[in-house]
């Protein structure tokens, strides 16, 4: 089944200097007990695009689409009440930074336990007074919510979870708070779990222990996950499907296989030319020129036109349409790529 | 170079310049900070410190790029400012060109500021927001006293952006109005205004994206050869150093304890430290994917950094004494057990909970069975008998809150080497060296020391 669905998306802002289209009709799906990934610079929309799945785009931020499913049912048309279920419940979120989203003066189990109050119906009060009187005295270490939240920090290898719920997230180390943070997103067991960048705070060494908790995750709680990261290494050890993604629009898709061993786009092309790897010894690493276009009425048709190496008159002009240009449905926005018709695989 | 006359971690001159005196130097360079919060607490007993850097030996060459890497918390931000004078070294040398700089005081550093700039991660933190780039890259001219007049600088200044790759119209702009490629390029067009001749580089690409990276990072290898910049690049980033570096520090806890020139660190690890960094890496070709070699147990505090070898709590390879009976494998079963007891992670309190709500009785025993289950990996079965009485004797005194009986019997039972004697430097090649016991033949113990390759 299709946990996602998304169809020609754009989140425009007005603003006085113009109309931002920070996502520029894009597609994505994600199927049930996929690892989605989603890459692209700073500016490229991609965190835009996870908001406006989530609805949480900032004023004066307008979604407008052709579709966006998720489990068959169009989110767009869900009153803000039915979104706030959805929240956390069935679609949750991590972010880059654990310290700014976490509160410093609330314990690590009281806000796992928080959650899992507002979301799953446990018979524990959430009115303003009970929940001021648990952040005053504490919440009772015997509820059914403390046990839960216990219960998550365990389940994200968090070491002796009954002591270290009650403290703080600054006694926490930054892998720790991650791993919170996870155990948060993940209390109310929702179908999708949205990645902002999850590791690009902390050190490769747990780094690779977070990447390791997604893939077990996937597997315990049976949650698709879409992760968001400019860190082409990362999703080529992670994800099972790639999309790419520049100024607000999708350049390329494939699986993470295809997509590395076979890159078609000039931009992801240009991508893994300017990072430099741990394996191999480089020469010059090939920087690519010019800087990403804000994206005000960017008035050429493809957007990475005027850095890219081949453009040609034409790709100012015409819109580039998907095509088919390699194995296992990879596909590419690109004119300047024939498409690869029909059963012929081509491999360069 | 001989072998002889090469005593120091890190020590090697570059073959451009194997003849000439190393341009930067530390011997011995510590900083420790003061963790006191005030008076009262420092009539009180010793003060407890942070060895942020711990002894550190150090040289950058004539034209040299020397990275430095390890987490965060490791010392690599303070080894940068202490070597830049930026803070007061707690001992040791620090040597420009012969000269010993360490400890001076502003008035008499400021000549030598000039030849040691400093470029930081993030670059609008570091960019005054209030101040035209002009004004911002003029200061440095005026507070050293370069160029005639104000006409002559502000020349400077225009040439100087020109030479990063910006417009010298952009002059009159703020620092906000700049994407981060660009705004790091001001910080090091900043930095290059004095023509210093060494460039210390906190993490100056981590904030930027791969496209932009690569060129700041291609910049900095044109001003090295221009100028005969020598760069000491201080990352977390492996991949960054692969391509940018000529020789790299590995740094664990404020020492270092491997250095070798960059292919060879990457061919070649041999510090398990560095290898297991190596192995956590993630990488795009799954072809060059290895087995991740997953450092267990925490990073001790660099306040009471553990004895001997540093690395010895997280080690995978640590080393059995020379009279243990069993397996390897089982010694580091065993002395996992023991530093977790050790650092005071087991939580017998926790564990009477756990069982409370688990079972609803609470018996020594039972305590003391849940203790080994948590903390030993496996199961003590394998262990020869004595050994797997001292694990469920320590136990039995932990869950009888006996803590330190407990700690004294896993510190009699499991003994390493490697937590006795401070590892001495063991040169693996002329040009490379490694702090560990598994390389050094002349340490105590019979440790396979091959071991530490097959890791």
């Amino acid at each position: 089944m299709t946990m996602l669905q998304i169809e020609n998306l754009r989140t425009e802002f007005e603003t006085p200097r113009g109309t931002v289209t920070a996502v520029n009709g894009v597609d994505l799906h994600i199927d049930n007990g996929e690892i989605v990934g989603l890459v692209g610079e700073s500016g490229s929309g991609k965190s835009v695009l996870a908001q406006s799945v989530m609805r949480l785009v900032e004023d004066p931020g307008e979604i407008t689409a052709d579709e966006l499913l998720f489990k068959g049912e169009p989110l767009l048309e869900k009153s803000e009440a039915e979104m706030t279920t959805i929240r956390g419940n069935e679609i949750s979120m991590v972010f880059q930074d654990p310290m700014n989203s976490l509160n410093p003066t609330i314990t690590v189990g009281e806000q796992i336990a928080e959650t899992v109050r507002l979301h799953q119906d446990i018979g524990e009060s959430i009115s303003l007074p009970a929940e001021m009187k648990r952040k005053i005295i504490g919440a009772s270490k015997a509820s059914e919510s403390w046990r839960r939240a216990i219960e998550m920090l365990e389940s994200v290898q968090i070491p002796h979870p009954e002591s270290r719920a009650t403290d703080y997230p600054h006694e926490f180390s930054g892998g720790m708070r991650q791993r919170a943070m996870i155990a948060i997103a993940l209390s109310c067991e929702p179908d999708l779990l949205i990645a902002d960048e999850p590791t690009t705070a902390l050190d490769v060494t747990i780094q690779a222990q977070i990447l390791e908790e997604l893939h077990s995750i996937l597997e315990v709680f049976d949650t698709s996950i879409l992760l968001i990261t400019h860190d082409l290494a990362v999703v080529a050890e992670t994800c099972d499907r790639v999309n790419v993604m520049y100024a607000g629009e999708m350049v390329e898709r494939a699986t993470t296989r295809e997509l590395f061993s076979n890159p078609q786009h000039p931009y992801t092309q240009a991508l893994l030319a300017s990072t430099p790897q741990v394996e191999t010894a480089v020469e010059e690493l090939e920087p690519i020129p010019g800087t990403v276009p804000e994206p005000i009425d960017i008035p050429y048709a493809c957007h990475f036109a005027p850095r890219c190496p081949e453009a040609k008159e034409e790709c100012f002009e015409v819109d580039p349409a998907f095509r088919r240009v390699g194995s296992e449905d990879h596909e590419a926005a690109c004119i300047r790529r024939d498409p690869v018709d029909g059963e012929v695989i081509e491999n360069e | 170079m001989s072998e002889t006359d090469m005593t120091d971690v890190g020590v090697e001159g570059t073959d451009r310049n194997s003849n000439e005196d190393p341009l930067l130097q530390a011997d011995g360079l510590k900083k420790y900070f003061d963790q006191s919060d005030g008076m009262l607490d420092r009539l009180l007993g010793p003060a407890s410190k942070v060895k942020a850097v711990d002894g550190v030996d150090f040289e950058l060459g004539r034209q040299e790029t020397v990275a430095v890497v390890g987490e965060s918390g490791c010392g690599k931000s303070t080894l940068g400012k202490t070597l830049l004078n930026l803070h007061d070294p707690t001992g040791g040398e620090v040597r420009l060109d012969g000269t010993e700089i360490g400890g001076l005081s502003d008035k008499e550093m400021l000549p030598y500021r000039k030849e040691i700039q400093m470029i930081f991660q993030d670059p609008l933190a570091s960019l005054n927001p209030r101040q035209t780039v002009g004004d911002i890259i003029k200061a440095p001219l005026e507070v050293h006293g370069i160029g005639e007049d104000d006409a002559e600088r502000t020349e400077r200044v225009r040439s100087l952006l020109d030479r990063v790759g910006l417009s010298p119209d952009y002059l009159e702009r703020y620092p906000h109005q700049f994407s981060g490629g660009q705004q790091q390029r001001i910080g090091i067009a900043r930095a290059l205004a004095l023509e210093p001749r060494v460039l210390i580089a906190d993490e100056p690409v981590s904030a930027l994206d791969v496209s932009v990276q690569a060129q700041i990072l291609n910049l900095l290898n044109t001003f090295q050869e221009e100028f005969g910049l020598s760069i000491l690049f201080i990352t977390h980033d492996l991949s960054v150093v692969r391509y940018i570096a000529d020789r790299v520090l590995v740094m664990y806890l404020g020492e270092i304890v491997e250095a070798a020139p960059v292919d060879e660190l990457f061919e070649n690890p041999k510090h398990p430290y560095t290898q297991s960094l190596l192995s956590s890496v993630p990488r795009i070709d799954p072809k060059e994917r290895s087995d991740r070699i997953t450092l267990r147990g925490v990073v001790p505090s660099p306040m009471d950094p553990p004895s001997g070898c540093r690395f010895h709590t997280r080690c995978p390879v640590v080393i059995p004494p020379d009279e243990w009976p069993g397996t390897e494998e089982a010694f580091r079963f065993a002395f996992r057990f023991r530093n977790q007891l050790l650092s005071g992670e087991i939580d017998v309190e926790n564990i009477e909970t756990h069982l409370e709500a688990t079972t609803g009785r609470v018996t020594t025993e039972s305590v003391a069975d849940e203790v080994i289950a948590d903390a030993y990996p496996g199961s003590p079965e394998n262990l020869p008998g004595e050994k797997r009485d001292a694990i469920e004797s320590a136990a039995l005194a932990l869950a009888k809150g006996n803590d330190e009986e407990a700690a004294s019997i896993v510190t009699e039972a499991f003994p390493s080497p490697c937590e006795r004697r401070m590892p001495t430097e063991h040169r693996h090649a002329s040009d490379h060296a490694v702090r560990c016991h598994r390389l050094d033949p002349s340490a105590p113990g019979e440790p396979r020391r091959i071991g530490a390759d097959d890791a």
